[in-house]
């Protein structure tokens, strides 16, 4: 993939109004879709690995 | 990247080992031959050698992949290898790239038992050989296989890019070659992620979840259904229209003034049919965007005259606005004496105060004029707007009636053609009969095309319903919060990837119609032009000087500069540093045109390897001329007829 178009999504991503976990969930899960080598996996393991703490922190 | 070499063993008309260099980035190769020779064996050799059988089309399975002459050669049941070799890289091969089948002749046939496949990459401890695994992922880094058309042109295919109905293929074209399609296979994987959480709910609205994911899931399955039957017939379609692209071409060519003149009369009469759908469809879309403007006024048109009739009555009996103004209750209350002449008593003094600082006696004032004139206003828009929907009925009208006149004469046309029977070597009825098929089945594949579109956006629009009111259960339920964040992890990731991608979308449509307006200016010869549009609808359009649309008017040459231009900037965009290779680049272009294009082409991808391959008309004395300081490599395919093959040589 061209190198700015991959930098134009993360930007788009990042101006976008909503909550932080929600950037970061989306960003590693298009990490995985980008990964040719990587067979199965479920974005719930980037949910986990990444989004929830600050997910449960600002649904508190 | 550039092509260092291709070196052919026995692939189709080559036989033995050939070997072709190629120029460096800054020049041209070009690969001369007459049909037939091998142009496109070629050309196909060296994606055959980088993606494999696949890049074959269907009609040539029967075709054997090993040279003939080799294969009458051997015995039954011998086997022999057919190869390609490429070497690629910057100033020195980097990589090399081979590609070999195993080939075992049979009683009838040639049969291919197996396919190697793999690359030896440098290092600067020496050259690494990559299994066939490796080698598979290499090559996809290399230059991934879904965007090899926009680097690998075929000029007959070229010519069709943009006749009409192309909106779908341009869009996805522009998805694919952008790589945002990423977005989509995201939001595919939360989609059923989402649906594989959602069984995991129990109880009474689980049981309810599970049954709108099952609804959704099938809802999916027969979206896919739909959408490869699409994809099917769309190719079906474009095979139909490129045969009859071929009969028109044929007819066109023919040395018979009578039959050419009528092709001529059909390609103008077609011409001007296509405007017309274009002008029809620009007169409904207005329409369309006016009856939602004006949509909510329509239907308040009954209830607005009452409004109206109850105002006007009003308006006679008291006129309005009412006249209460906050300034007579003042002088009321200061003069102490009401209008009966009885005098004010305190309580009532106390009221007044109240009325009058109660600012709604003058709200009410402005509401009356306000609602007397925005009544009016507003049924007098409804009056305009059923002139305006009168006048582009009208018009349509007029123009749904010139396209029958059109029909006629083009059903005339193809009458007399069909008269004209066997005329110098060419079936002149023949062919018109076969092009009248081809009409007939291309517009029942194209009326069946539209039914399956309508089906493919109603399923849509109900799976969308369905995971909303999925979406509306699961909030309900809180018992389970782990999987309520869960799925709304996968909710509001999806929403924010398909906006991002729409936001991306638009902002690559509108780098690709900036890059394809400026290479179309330099290839073309004219200043006729104004500009190049990809709408956000993504039909491509030609905005001639009198700010109309021209595409379906372009000559064979501007449609092939506009096809080119596209590709180049889809290219651009892809970003992938890899060599253009164009078969037949300008096959079909009378010989103005051609010549122009052939001057502009060094400024064409600058700082990218081009090869050409063309035949001998196209390369003419002319021809060589324009382009005279820019060929670094030239070869000819000389094919002899005896045994069917061709060496290269360097010319």
């Amino acid at each position: 993939m061209k190198s700015d178009i991959n930098q134009m999504i993360l930007d788009k991503i990042n101006e976008s109004d909503e909550e932080e976990w929600v950037k970061d969930f989306a960003k590693k899960a298009l990490s995985f879709e980008r990964s040719q080598y990587v067979e199965g996996g479920e974005y719930t393991d980037f949910y986990e690995s990444t989004a929830k703490k600050t997910h449960e922190a600002e649904s508190e | 990247m550039r092509i260092h070499s291709v070196i052919l063993k026995d692939f189709r008309q080559y036989k033995g080992e050939q070997k072709v260099e190629f120029a460096d980035k800054e020049k041209i190769t070009v690969i001369e031959g007459p049909n037939g020779a091998g142009k496109s064996n070629l050309f196909k050799s060296i994606q055959w050698c980088m993606y494999g059988s696949d890049i074959l089309e269907k009609s040539e399975d029967q075709v054997p992949l090993i040279n003939e002459e080799t294969l009458r050669r051997m015995d039954e049941g011998e086997r022999s290898k057919v190869k390609v070799e490429i070497k690629l890289g910057e100033e020195n091969p980097q990589y090399t790239v081979t590609r070999e089948a195993n080939i075992k002749k049979n009683k009838f046939s040639a049969e291919m038992t197996y396919e190697d496949f793999y690359i030896m990459e440098k290092e600067e401890s020496g050259w690494k050989d990559h299994n066939d695994y490796e080698s598979e992922a290499l090559i996809q880094r290399i230059l991934p296989s879904k965007i090899k058309n926009f680097y690998f042109f075929d000029g007959e295919q070229l010519d069709t890019y943009f006749r009409q109905g192309t909106e779908r293929k341009v869009k996805s074209t522009v998805e694919e070659v952008s790589q945002i399609d990423i977005l989509d296979l995201a939001v595919e994987h939360m989609n059923n992620t989402e649906g594989n959480l959602s069984r995991e709910y129990k109880g009474e609205i689980g049981d309810k979840i599970e049954k709108k994911t099952e609804a959704i899931e099938r809802k999916k399955g027969e979206i896919e259904e739909i959408k490869k039957k699409l994809e099917s017939l769309d190719e079906d379609i474009q095979r139909k229209k490129t045969e009859i692209d071929k009969i028109d071409q044929k007819l066109g060519d023919t040395d018979i003034s009578s039959v050419k003149n009528q092709q001529q009369k059909r390609e103008e009469l077609k011409n001007e049919l296509d405007t017309l759908n274009n002008q029809i469809s620009e007169e409904k879309k207005k329409l369309r965007e006016q009856i939602i403007e004006d949509s909510p006024k329509i239907l308040a048109k009954d209830a607005l005259e009452i409004a109206k009739q109850e105002i006007d009555k009003k308006d006679e009996e008291v006129g309005l606005p009412p006249n209460i103004r906050a300034t007579f209750v003042k002088a009321l209350i200061d003069s102490g004496e009401c209008i009966c002449g009885n005098h004010i008593q305190e309580e009532e003094e106390n009221n007044l105060e109240k009325v009058m600082q109660d600012e709604s006696i003058d709200g009410v004032s402005s509401m009356a004029i306000d609602g007397k004139y925005k009544t009016r206003d507003a049924l007098s828009e409804i009056e305009e707007f059923n002139n305006f929907s009168k006048d582009v009925i009208s018009r349509i009208n007029s123009k749904e009636n010139r396209k029958g006149e059109i029909k006629d004469k083009i059903e005339k046309i193809s009458d007399t053609l069909q008269g004209i029977g066997k005329e110098e070597d060419l079936d002149i009825g023949q062919l018109e009969t076969d092009r009248k098929q081809l009409v007939e089945d291309k517009e029942k594949l194209v009326n069946e095309e539209g039914r399956k579109e309508q089906r493919l956006n109603r399923l849509k629009n109900e799976k969308d319903e369905l995971e909303k009111e999925r979406s509306k259960l699961t909030s309900r339920r809180s018992k389970n919060k782990e999987l309520n964040n869960k799925m709304e992890a996968m909710q509001k990731g999806k929403e924010l990837l398909k906006d991002v991608k729409e936001d991306i979308l638009q902002e690559v449509r509108s780098d690709i119609q900036k890059k394809t307006e400026k290479q179309f200016f330099e290839l073309i010869w004219k200043d006729d032009f104004q500009e190049v549009k990809i709408t956000d609808e993504f039909s491509v359009e030609v905005i001639n000087e009198h700010g109309r649309n021209a595409i379906n008017k372009l000559s064979a040459g501007e449609r092939q500069a506009l096809a080119l231009s596209f590709m180049a900037a889809l290219k651009n965009i892809s970003g992938y540093d890899f060599p253009v290779v164009i078969d037949t680049p300008l096959g079909r272009i009378s010989e103005e045109p051609r010549l122009n294009i052939a001057e502009n082409l060094p400024n064409y991808l600058e700082g990218t390897q081009l090869t050409l391959l063309v035949t001998n008309t196209e390369y003419d004395e002319k021809f060589k001329d324009r382009i005279q300081g820019e060929v670094g490599e030239e070869y000819v395919l000389d094919f002899d007829e005896t045994t069917s093959s061709t060496t290269v040589k360097r010319r």
